[in-house]
């Protein structure tokens, strides 16, 4: 699981992406930036089985991906 | 990254070819292979009517997108299971998708809802006839899928199955060895009796990535989340285990189910074979016509045993 750190008194919260995975659904915040094999990696994710989307463009795996960005991790694969 | 053909910048990495594409030379690519595909396997020709399974998913809604794009004269069939929130929403897709592409093409839907023949859902008709779901979903979409390309005189049947199904299936069968499914496992059945059409497979060439890149790049709007009945199914078991060895060897899967049909063609007799002996075992359902080796089709059979109850 990715957390992001929590914020120390006094200090500023940090900005953080928004990772929304889809099926199944799951929000998270990872703090940029961070490369998109990196992010796999991190949530321990086969490259084979998901499409990483920025906005609704398809990125490629050394794309980097910043704060601002709104990411989709899509699951291609079904099981009917 | 850029793309290997172009230099455009490149929207998506394939290992297994070892090259990266841009958006139009990944259409490309894709194109390209579904039409060596239906080349090698003599699918259907520019003349023939081809009616395509669609479950509102990446798969049948890419294919349908696809041969339309192509030139083909493709329609579509939609089964509507009645399970929930799931067939609502993925037969809200399928007729968005109709409308917003297929239309243009003037190719047309047709839809079987399985509540209005049979008064109930799948779920509920499978308890009724003491059946899992999914086989009797099977059952019904295959009869379905055969009567309107019987009844509407289409030459091919086209279902979305992809590189991952087939590789995934193949282990299934091989794990068990399933001889007669193996025999079985091409990429183009003929038709098993006279009068009905044959099936194809048109993306067994196609990686779920690699079709679920091309359905994003084009704003395909297919329905993510899977028909909930498809939870635990031994399928994804073998579809995952056999992307864990993709990650270790670009490749495996592509290497896995090809060289198995390369091996097919070797053999050849194996279409003209399983046409003689489906047309040896099989003959019409005496309620309904359809191919069965019983007297009365499973379909027909599972009709009246959910009257019996109702
Ligand atoms: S998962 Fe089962 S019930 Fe759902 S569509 Fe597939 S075969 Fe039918
Ligand atoms: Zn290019
Ligand atoms: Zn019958």
């Amino acid at each position: 699981m990715v957390h992001c750190k929590p914020a120390s008194p006094g200090l500023m919260i940090r900005p953080a992406m928004k990772v929304i995975m889809t099926h199944p659904h799951k929000e998270l915040e990872v703090p940029g930036p961070t490369r998109v094999h990196q992010l796999l990696q991190r949530l321990d994710l086969t490259p084979e089985a998901y499409l990483v989307i920025r906005g609704d463009e398809l990125v490629t795996e050394d794309t980097v991906l910043r704060d601002s960005d709104s990411i989709e991790i899509r699951s291609v694969i079904s099981g009917g | 990254m850029r793309c290997r053909k172009c230099a455009h910048p490149a929207v998506i990495k394939m290992p297994r070819h070892n090259i990266s594409l841009c958006k139009d030379c990944f259409t490309e690519f894709v194109h390209n292979q579904v039409r060596r595909a239906i080349k090698a396997h003599r699918m259907f020709t520019a003349e023939d009517r081809i009616l395509v399974a669609v479950s509102g998913g990446k798969d049948s809604l890419t294919l349908w997108a696809i041969l339309l794009k192509l030139g083909y004269r493709a329609d579509a069939l939609y089964v509507d299971l009645g399970i929930g929130d799931y067939s609502l929403r993925s037969r809200q897709k399928v007729q968005r998708f109709t409308d917003t592409v297929a239309a243009a093409y003037a190719s047309n839907l047709h839809v079987h809802t399985v509540e209005q023949e049979q008064g109930a859902g799948i779920r509920e008709l499978a308890t009724l006839v003491h059946r899992p779901t999914c086989s009797t979903c099977g059952t019904v979409k295959r009869y379905q899928f055969n009567r309107v390309a019987i009844e509407q005189d289409y030459d091919a049947m086209a279902t979305g199955h992809n590189l991952d199904d087939e590789a995934a299936r193949l282990l299934g069968n091989v794990l068990h060895w399933q001889t007669d499914y193996l025999d079985k496992q091409t990429p183009s059945l003929p038709a098993s009796l006279g009068g009905f059409a044959k099936k194809v497979k048109p993306l067994y060439r196609l990686t779920e990535r690699e079709i679920a890149a091309y359905a994003v790049i084009h704003h395909i709007d297919y329905i993510v989340e899977e028909c909930p009945m498809a939870k635990g199914s031994k399928l994804l078991a073998y579809k995952h285990a056999l992307n864990r060895l993709e990650a270790d060897s670009p490749g495996t899967k592509h290497t896995f189910y090809l060289t198995f049909l390369d091996r097919q063609a070797k053999q050849q007799e194996t279409t003209g074979q399983i046409a003689q002996r489906d047309q040896e075992r099989l003959h019409p359902c005496t309620t309904c016509g359809q191919p069965t080796s019983t007297d009365v089709c499973s379909y027909c059979q599972m009709r009246a045993k959910a009257k019996a109850h109702v």
